[in-house]
């Protein structure tokens, strides 16, 4: 299955940019939003013209943290849909937590480029993503 | 009303043993017991002589009605009955004295008046010997009796002022007589009181004796309360103390804990911290080599790829850091999957060692078993403790070569990398596993944490494996793995 939108949550400004990178030259996604905060966030995805097939969120975001945003995407609408999580919080008990909460993976920053096209195949493939690198 | 009549009751049981007629005549009131007996003996001796002497009077005068001498018998009667009536009152000592002044003087007294011959004599010196007996027996214990004694000698020795006496004989030998028997009777009671006195001294020893051990007895008692007292005190104290050191031992745990809290904490949040920046550094940097932002010189691609080895780096040790981290506070868990396929572990941990080569003349060789089981194991953690022993190797050799050789062995898998580099002293195989331990050659090296190898070694024996080492100094090391293929130690993490 190929990957046509994606949607990221991400604070950083030079993590949205190497996703951006990531998105473009590694695995050809021809469609990523990028919100830069979790304001609104509910009312915002529903304002999406398109759904995303995948969600990345970063777990330090404000207000919504991680754990939130999956709980309020998962009552509307994407139960199904493959929600990463895209941490620098990998300590085993921040995993187990992730887990959990209903994630269907996480992918550790610093991002390794190397890595992720094999994880992104996988990721593609509804197939969960808990190794991490 | 209720204590008279026990009064009367006790009164009348005194005198029970007595004829009726003689209990009214003897009948005598608040004497002791003691002196009670003695009580009676005087109403009886006062009472049969009153009777006695008025029947002698009345005869007298019967047989010759002009003689004078009923009337020393009626002074005689009234003496007797005042003393049983002193007596009856209850006035004891004046009854006894008068009893005994009777006996001893009286009889003396007739002298003056009737016959005179050593009949008469001898018959009042034996009352008057009466009489200190009387002494003796009424007045117990205190010792009257030479008084009463010396009375009658000197009563009987002024005879002769009042009446000559016949002749010396007549007069000595009541004399002598009346001596004797007063000498023998006090004599007597002196005896029985010496051996009374021994008697009441020898019982006085045995109560003082009593009393004494009875001292002690109380004494061994109070110390013996005290030594208890004591020792309860002492075992109370070493309660205290025993509450105390565990309260002391539970706060320092829970400050321990706290501690080892706070130290976690901060440690996730420095990684997250690190990792966010390293994120940018490292992954701009590799896209700018890839050329992906336009073309860049050699130069720039050099240094880029320093920026990127760099910062590798610099996660490789946040990653040990955070691990030995998590081994020490033992919140390592494993990620355990079903089928962790070797081959391909191998082939990734070789890649990366081919590349830490770089242009030195090594050669990088494998040797793995065909065939080789799919093992109960977590994926990264186990290629962790591969390319630990592979960059090790890579890092310490110049020049030789470097195996890396897999196998199956019984039910374990048998890993081992071999290296042509320095070699390490016996002295430092133990040190070499032992965390922030470097050995000489690492520290000349100047690269890496020291931490590999200890975290090597944990992983490994979180796998249930043992790692070891074997090294000739000069020639080279080989570091071996052994992994259960199946270890019971571990279960599929869930979730996956």
């Amino acid at each position: 299955m190929q990957v046509q939108h994606v949607l990221y949550v991400e604070d950083d400004p030079p993590s949205r940019q190497v996703m951006e990178l990531l998105m473009r030259f590694e695995v050809h996604v021809p469609r990523l939003t990028i919100f830069e905060d979790s304001e609104n966030f509910l009312a915002r995805v529903k304002a999406l013209p398109v759904k995303p097939d995948v969600v990345l969120l970063d777990i330090h975001v404000k207000p919504l943290d991680g754990f939130t945003m999956l709980s309020v995407l998962r009552e509307n609408g994407y139960a199904e849909t493959m929600i990463v999580a895209l941490t620098a919080s990998v300590m085993n008990d921040e995993v187990k937590r992730l887990e959990t909460a209903g994630f269907n993976g996480v992918i550790a920053k610093p991002v390794n480029v190397d890595v992720f096209p094999k994880l992104w195949e996988r990721i593609a493939q509804h197939e969960k993503v808990w190794g991490v690198v | 009303m209720d204590t008279n009549l026990v009064d009367l009751n006790k009164e009348r049981a005194r005198t029970d043993h007595l004829p009726n007629l003689w209990q009214k005549v003897v009948k005598v009131t608040h004497y002791d017991p003691e002196q009670e007996r003695l009580a009676h003996l005087i109403a009886a001796i006062s009472s049969v002589a009153t009777v006695g002497l008025a029947a002698g009077a009345l005869g007298l005068l019967i047989v010759s009605p002009s003689s004078t001498g009923y009337v020393s018998f009626i002074a005689i009667i009234a003496i007797f009955l005042t003393i049983y009536l002193l007596n009856r009152q209850g006035n004891y000592r004046a009854a006894a004295l008068g009893l005994i002044g009777v006996f001893a003087l009286a009889p003396l007294a007739t002298l003056v008046r009737t016959e005179n011959d050593l009949a008469f004599r001898g018959f009042a010196a034996t009352i008057a010997s009466i009489g200190v007996l009387l002494t003796v027996v009424l007045f117990p214990g205190r010792n009257w009796a030479p008084i009463t004694a010396i009375a009658a000698i000197v009563a009987y020795l002024l005879l002769p002022i009042l009446r000559p006496v016949p002749s010396f004989t007549e007069f000595i030998y009541p004399l002598i007589g009346l001596a004797a028997v007063s000498l023998a009777i006090i004599v007597y009671e002196n005896l029985g009181a010496a051996l009374e006195k021994e008697r009441r001294a020898t019982l006085e020893a045995a109560i003082a004796a009593l009393q004494a051990s009875e001292a002690a007895l109380r004494q061994a008692n109070t110390k013996l309360e005290q030594d208890v007292k004591d020792s309860a005190i002492e075992m109370q104290a070493i309660v205290d103390e025993y509450e105390r050191t565990r309260v002391e031992l539970e706060e320092a745990w829970a400050d321990a804990e706290r501690a080892n809290r706070v130290k976690s904490a901060f440690l996730a949040s420095m990684s997250h911290e690190l990792r966010t920046p390293l994120n940018a550094i490292i992954n701009f940097s590799k896209f700018v080599v890839r050329g992906v932002v336009g073309p860049i010189n050699d130069q720039q691609t050099e240094m880029l790829t320093n920026v990127v080895n760099s910062g590798q780096h610099l996660l490789n040790l946040i990653n040990d850091v955070l691990d030995m981290s998590k081994i020490e506070s033992g919140s390592l868990n494993l990620f355990v999957e079903n089928d962790v396929d070797l081959n391909t572990i191998c082939q990734d941990a070789l890649n990366t060692a081919q590349s830490l080569i770089g242009d030195r003349p090594v050669e990088l060789r494998s040797d793995i078993a065909p065939d080789l089981p799919r093992l109960l194991g977590d994926r990264q953690r186990i290629l962790q403790i591969l390319l630990n022993l592979l960059s090790n190797a890579c890092k310490f050799t110049q020049q030789g070569h470097i195996v890396l050789s897999v196998k199956q062995q019984a039910d374990e898998i048998l890993i081992s990398v071999s290296d042509t580099g320095p070699g390490i002293p016996k002295a430092d195989w133990d040190l070499i596993f032992q965390p922030f331990k470097q050995t000489e050659t690492g520290i000349r090296q100047g690269q890496g944490t020291g931490l590999g190898m200890p975290i090597s070694r944990n992983l490994v024996e979180l796998h249930g494996g043992r790692i070891w080492l074997d090294s000739v100094p000069g020639e080279g090391s080989t570091f071996y793995v052994a992994l259960p293929i199946r270890s019971s130690k571990l279960s599929v993490t869930s979730g996956q």
